[in-house]
């Protein structure tokens, strides 16, 4: 039985909050070259200080943040939908689709011609894996379909991407494709930050307006309707929603894993397992994790070696299987 | 009067006729019990009542008004449905189940208002289960689960509570309990709009006992509806479930005991 005592909405939010202006405070603060944001905040943005500032540390870390809050608020909504809380955002073969596209296109060397091939192809993969989603699981798509399909298209793109991998031209496309794959916000510009962050933000409004049919779906699906939702119309809802924010985040930053599955777990005994109190703070939990995990990588490799998805998948795995085991029994 | 009313409903679904013809009226003021053999249609009479299947054929009237007429938020204020099982799929805190009962009277900037909250508590009291508001519901008993899955019915103040199977699976203590919460609502006569109640239940007796009339389903038609008299005779006792049954009629006490298989 988990000992933790829910806490109020507000308490809750502030120190997400709290924590999360920290430690972007705290994550400007590093990188190979030894700089104060804030001093470097007063000097011309063309000066060396002022371009790694505004155009290395900045959106490399507002970049972690979205990404972060993309996964974290996917990760409540799709537990949510599921009523299962092994759920996490790459369950709708979202994550897998857009990084197929992004492979793709260092695959044709589209990435060479322009570095907006990379998110954009990362982005068409996403909005292909959303009509496939539907496409398979059909207009009547009850959750065990959505999961099926889920997996299916997984499987799928998971061989493409070893196939490209299998044929790629030489050996230093292959690296960049894996190392691409790894999941990384190293050297990511203002435009990737443009490009994506605008669909992750409708993305997680879209699910954050779906707390209440989360919330009746508490209680099985027949009695949400009755309660006066539409089942349907609200999953199609929230498919989109995971589609656009966790789409948009494997686009600009590869595959980061294990947040969207381990923040809401963290959380939920804080709400109360209420799955509309979750949304938010998961997003907010998901931002503090990701930009932890960034501040941890930039300490420990001073080059651009180790990757952020590697960080979260060796810290979030053992974490996981630790909340698994003092919670055993307890959601069975 | 005619609150809720199925003329003709047929439904076929992979080519099995589930329901065939069937026409029910619920009146208000009255309790209802649905009876049957397993696979008589019962839960699927109950979902097209309830607006969560739609008939092949047919219609479904609320207040003599087709349910088309009806936006989904109209029907869930008017119509509540209590799940076979009593599903609850997180460990969420009684009071927290309970007040889901106003969702759809709540729009979704809204929190919960003074006046819900007393809604809320009132449901709690006349479920008695205020005593269990801080509990998790996932650590309840089946017959504390049933009753605070009716108290957040009772929060969502319907005119009319649709129940699968409510009293399956729980000790006779609270299969009376739970009966006797649903005849008060029904006889509530200080409602208005008056209310009313439709129940699935298995046990013949607890139907002769707390319902105003039995309707008895068999191959997705309706067999007879009428008076526990009427309805558990032996001949449709033999006829429809196959058994013979000890009917005892004694001063106004009816029961029925199943005695032997006839098939």
């Amino acid at each position: 039985m988990s000992a933790i005592r829910p806490i109020s909405d507000r308490k809750l939010l502030i120190v997400l909050t709290v924590a999360l202006i920290i430690l972007f405070a705290l994550s400007l603060q590093q990188g190979p070259v030894a700089l104060d944001w804030l001093i470097a905040l007063q000097q011309p943005r063309d000066s060396v200080h002022g371009v790694i500032l505004w155009q290395v540390r900045l959106p490399r870390e507002l970049l972690a943040l979205c990404v972060g809050a993309a996964l974290g608020i996917a990760g409540a909504a799709l537990q949510g939908l599921l009523r299962n809380p092994l759920a996490g955002p790459d369950l709708l073969g979202v994550s897998s689709c857009a990084a197929l596209g992004a492979v793709l296109a260092l695959y044709f060397g589209f990435a060479a011609v322009t570095a907006l091939a990379l998110p954009l192809g990362g982005l068409i993969g996403a909005a292909l894996a959303a009509v496939l989603v539907f496409a398979l699981a059909g207009r009547r798509a009850t959750v065990m379909t959505l999961i099926l399909a889920g997996i299916a298209i997984n499987a799928i793109m998971s061989s493409f991407i070893a196939l490209a991998l299998n044929f790629s031209p030489n050996p230093f496309a292959m690296s960049e494709m894996m190392y691409w794959l790894l999941g990384s916000v190293a050297n990511r510009s203002n435009n990737d930050l443009l490009m994506s962050a605008p669909f992750m933000l409708i993305g997680s409004l879209l699910l954050l307006s779906s707390g209440r049919f989360l919330d009746a779906l508490t209680l099985g699906e027949d009695t949400a309707q009755s309660l006066g939702f539409s089942p349907a119309a609200q999953r199609k809802r929230i498919v989109i929603g995971v589609a656009l924010s966790v789409g948009a985040a494997v686009a600009v930053s590869g595959n980061i894993g294990f947040v969207g599955l381990v923040v809401p777990h963290l959380l939920r005994p804080w709400v109360g397992y209420e799955p509309r109190r979750l949304l938010l703070p998961s997003a907010l939990g998901g931002a503090v994790l990701l930009l932890l995990a960034d501040i941890v990588v930039q300490h420990v490799s001073t080059g651009s070696g180790l990757k952020l998805g590697v960080v979260t998948a060796l810290i979030g795995g053992p974490f996981f299987l630790h909340l698994i085991i003092k919670q055993r029994g307890f959601l069975s | 009067m005619n609150l809720l009313a199925t003329n003709n409903v047929s439904i076929t679904i992979d080519g099995n006729r589930i329901l065939d013809d069937v026409s029910v009226t619920i009146r208000s003021g009255e309790i209802i019990g649905l009876i049957g053999p397993n696979g008589a249609g019962k839960t699927t009479l109950l979902r097209v009542l309830a607006n969560l299947l739609a008939a092949d054929n047919g219609a479904v009237t609320l207040d003599e008004k087709p349910l088309i007429n009806y936006a989904p938020l109209d029907f869930a204020k008017c119509c509540a449905y209590l799940a076979q099982g009593a599903p609850a799929h997180w460990p969420l805190r009684v009071d927290n189940v309970v007040a889901l009962g106003r969702l759809p009277h709540l729009d979704w900037w809204q929190h919960p208002r003074a006046h819900d909250k007393e809604i809320i508590e009132r449901a709690m009291q006349l479920a008695d289960v205020a005593d269990l508001r801080a509990r998790l519901v996932t650590t309840l008993s089946g017959g504390e689960r049933t009753r605070v899955l009716l108290a957040r019915i009772f929060a969502s103040q319907p005119q009319l509570i649709l129940a699968d199977e409510p009293v399956a699976a729980l000790d006779p203590y609270h299969q009376l309990h739970v009966m006797e919460l649903l005849r008060a609502h029904a006889h509530d006569t200080a409602a208005h709009p008056a209310h009313a109640v439709l129940t699935v239940l298995h046990d013949l007796n607890l139907a002769a006992r707390f319902c105003d009339r039995i309707i008895l389903l068999a191959h997705g038609r309706v067999v007879c509806a009428g008076s526990a008299r009427e309805v558990l005779t032996e001949d449709n006792l033999r006829d429809v479930y196959g058994i013979s049954a000890r009917i005892v009629d004694d001063n106004g006490d009816f029961s029925v005991i199943p005695w032997q298989r006839t098939r």
